[in-house]
């Protein structure tokens, strides 16, 4: 008997005895414990609470068993309250038919006595209870045993890969169990109820074709068909395999902004694919090469496809690469092995915005010219004019550089504070201690790293 | 909402004209009261007809592995074999082994926790030679102590599919606890899940089969 209580491979050996004899008591001959466990392991049963229908066929010729009795400890506890559940089938060998089945819980709150006399306090108390009300619906007619018919059980099936390309060679190999005696009956496999291989026998039940997959894509079932010499006949269908020629259609989708015909990026870069008609990807290979074509980064999986990816910026060994122009390749393969791969350009730019300033004299007036170099447009830029004393002489701001300033001349220094970010976030601060130094000097650029904050 | 709280209501009002004739007439109208009371706990479970049922007599029926959604070990088995044992006992269909749908599941290498997909579910029934198949999940399972008693709960979700077209033919939905069925002080009461699992199967089945489902053996 199964104890579910035990969890999903428990035995209840007291219970078993229990049943047995309670089942013996009514007038049946109990085949012995030790016989059934015999041809348990005999038959390589590794399970409780349910058979297959060859076994049960099995046990009638191995055991001479006219009825199977199989039973389930459902729940079986001690608090707060004892109880105790089961669930008992019972199965007819001539035809493998469950002919009955009942299933009882009992607690002991159900089982109150007055004055608490001879009240069951333990699922030990429980059971015998249970079994005996289960057992008082046994069928009266169990019925006369029916012929066995013929029959043939599929052990197991393997249909190779069920998605394929024309011209690949497919394989089935089938393993059959039989309890009927004589001659083996002829296997063979109808494809799409037409085409006919016939199985060669390997080993005792073990059949094996193999065939060409054909130039038509499209769905091909497999059905087995057995002949007896008799001239009896029986077939079922095995499964589906799918010749597929058809390379998986994708497009990877850059989040990034874009400069000059290529996604340019500072931090990181997210591709996404997309798939206008989305299929099952079996494989995938994620990739990205210098301008050299070196590979950097690999990364290839079998299984789905992530979502997305990303990128950012460092190699295989999580080392940062300079800036410069790199090739994101995907490539995946559906579950036919049909490959498709999407390259695309993206270009990392992590260095500060590069700017000049220019300043001169106009009248009572210092006239700063404030000029970008790069080719990434600017997000902002924002400057301050300070006295010695901190105190604000000036702000001046905007989104569009190149762009004029007229900052009156100080009566001693003035600092000048700039700040500026591209639209890839890179950002600049520049200080100038004394803007009367800039108009002297006439022009300054903005590109030596030291003088430079990097902003992360 | 329910009748029942007229009845009640009307009772009430009777044992008040009674209760001078004897409190022997009071007690069994007041005990009557109540159970009719109780007859307004439990409750059918809800069924959904979302295509017909095939036309031709339906003899054999394979229920597959339930999925268990419950934290209680084993619940998806456990409500299986009883829901089993009662169809069984029903007498109407000739029911496939339960080994015998595992081996297909085996087969089409359908794993544990997962349902058959459409075309696995062609060659389940061609297999097993059925036209249905009934297939769940288990929602809730568990014993809430309460005091020196188990209050059983459990809430189901089956549905029965046809296995050419894998549709959905009907689909039910069963929620009840230990309490539900209290008759008068005690009595009544389910105490256990087996109990519980049991009783709602008979009420999942009574439905389907007041609402068409026939077998075909008599």
């Amino acid at each position: 008997m199964e104890d579910l209580s035990q969890g999903p491979n428990g035995v209840n050996f007291a219970l078993t005895e229990y049943i047995e004899k309670a089942v013996a008591s009514r007038g049946l001959e109990v085949i012995s414990q030790d016989a059934v466990l015999s041809f348990m392991t005999r038959n390589r049963i590794r399970w409780l609470g349910f058979l297959d229908t060859y076994y049960v066929l099995q046990a009638r010729k191995e055991l001479g068993a006219d009825f199977i009795l199989l039973g389930t400890v459902s729940q079986r506890q001690e608090r707060p309250c004892a109880a105790f559940g089961m669930v008992l089938y019972l199965i007819r060998t001539g035809d493998a038919r469950t002919i009955w089945s009942g299933s009882m819980g009992l607690s002991c709150n159900e089982m109150r006595n007055p004055l608490g006399v001879l009240e069951p306090h333990t699922t030990e108390d429980l059971m015998p209870i249970v079994v005996q009300d289960l057992l008082e619906e046994w069928p009266e007619d169990i019925g006369q045993i029916r012929d066995q018919k013929a029959f043939f059980e599929l052990d197991d099936v393997d249909m190779g890969r069920q998605y394929i390309r024309s011209g690949e060679m497919i394989t089935c190999r089938v393993w059959l169990r039989s309890v009927m005696d004589g001659r083996p009956p002829k296997v063979s496999l109808k494809v799409r109820g037409q085409e006919s291989f016939p199985m060669q026998r390997k080993d005792d039940n073990f059949y094996q074709a193999s065939w060409i997959a054909p130039k038509e894509e499209g769905p091909y079932p497999v059905g087995l068909s057995l002949q007896w010499p008799s001239g009896r006949e029986q077939a079922t269908l095995l499964g589906t395999y799918r010749v597929d020629n058809h390379s998986p259609c994708f497009v990877l989708d850059l989040k990034g902004v874009r400069l000059n015909g290529v996604v340019a990026f500072r931090d990181r870069i997210f591709a996404i694919p997309r798939f206008p008609e989305p299929e099952p990807i079996s494989r995938w290979e994620f990739s990205v090469k210098d301008e050299t074509g070196e590979t950097i980064l690999r990364e290839d999986k079998e299984g789905s496809l992530p979502s997305r990816f990303y990128w950012r910026g460092q190699t295989g060994d999580r080392s940062r690469v300079a800036d410069g122009n790199y090739r994101i390749d995907l490539k995946v393969w559906d579950r036919a092995g049909n490959m498709a791969m999407v390259s695309e350009k993206v270009a990392l730019m992590r260095n500060p915005p590069d700017m000049i300033l220019e300043a001169r004299k106009q009248g009572n007036d210092i006239v700063l010219d404030i000029q970008s170099k790069g080719e990434v447009p600017m997000a902002f830029w924002y400057m301050e004019m300070l006295e010695d004393d901190g105190s604000l002489i000036k702000t001046a701001g905007g989104q569009v550089l190149p762009a004029e300033v007229d900052l009156p001349i100080p009566k001693t220094s003035a600092e000048l504070l700039l700040t500026a970010r591209d639209i890839l976030g890179n950002k600049l601060h520049r200080k100038v201690k004394d803007i009367n130094l800039l108009v002297k000097h006439g022009k300054e650029r903005c590109a030596p790293a030291d003088k430079w904050l990097k902003e992360f | 909402m329910c009748a029942c709280g007229q009845v009640v209501e009307g009772v009430l009002i009777l044992n008040m004209k009674l209760i001078s004739k004897g409190l022997c007439v009071f007690m069994f109208l007041f005990g009557l009261a109540l159970l009719s009371l109780s007859a307004c706990g439990p409750k059918l479970p809800t069924l959904h007809k979302l295509t017909p049922l095939p036309q031709e007599k339906i003899c054999r029926i394979a229920v597959l592995p339930f999925l268990n959604q419950t934290d209680y070990p084993e619940a998806n088995a456990i409500f299986y074999r009883i829901f089993l044992a009662e169809l069984v006992q029903s007498g109407r269909f000739d029911i496939v082994q339960e080994g015998d749908v595992r081996d297909v599941f085996h087969h089409l290498r359908i794993w544990p926790g997962h349902e058959p997909q459409k075309e696995q579910m062609k060659i389940l029934g061609e297999r097993l030679g059925v036209k249905i198949v009934i297939a769940g999940t288990v929602v809730e399972m568990a014993e809430v102590p309460e005091a020196k008693i188990i209050n059983p709960t459990l809430a189901v979700s089956l549905k029965i599919l046809d296995t050419e077209s894998s549709q959905t033919i009907w689909c039910t939905f069963h929620r009840r606890e230990g309490e539900h069925y209290r008759k008068v002080m005690h009595f009544g009461v389910v105490n256990t899940v087996t109990s519980l699992a049991h009783q709602m199967s008979k009420e999942i089945l009574g439905l389907w089969f007041r609402k068409g489902l026939k077998g075909c053996i008599d």
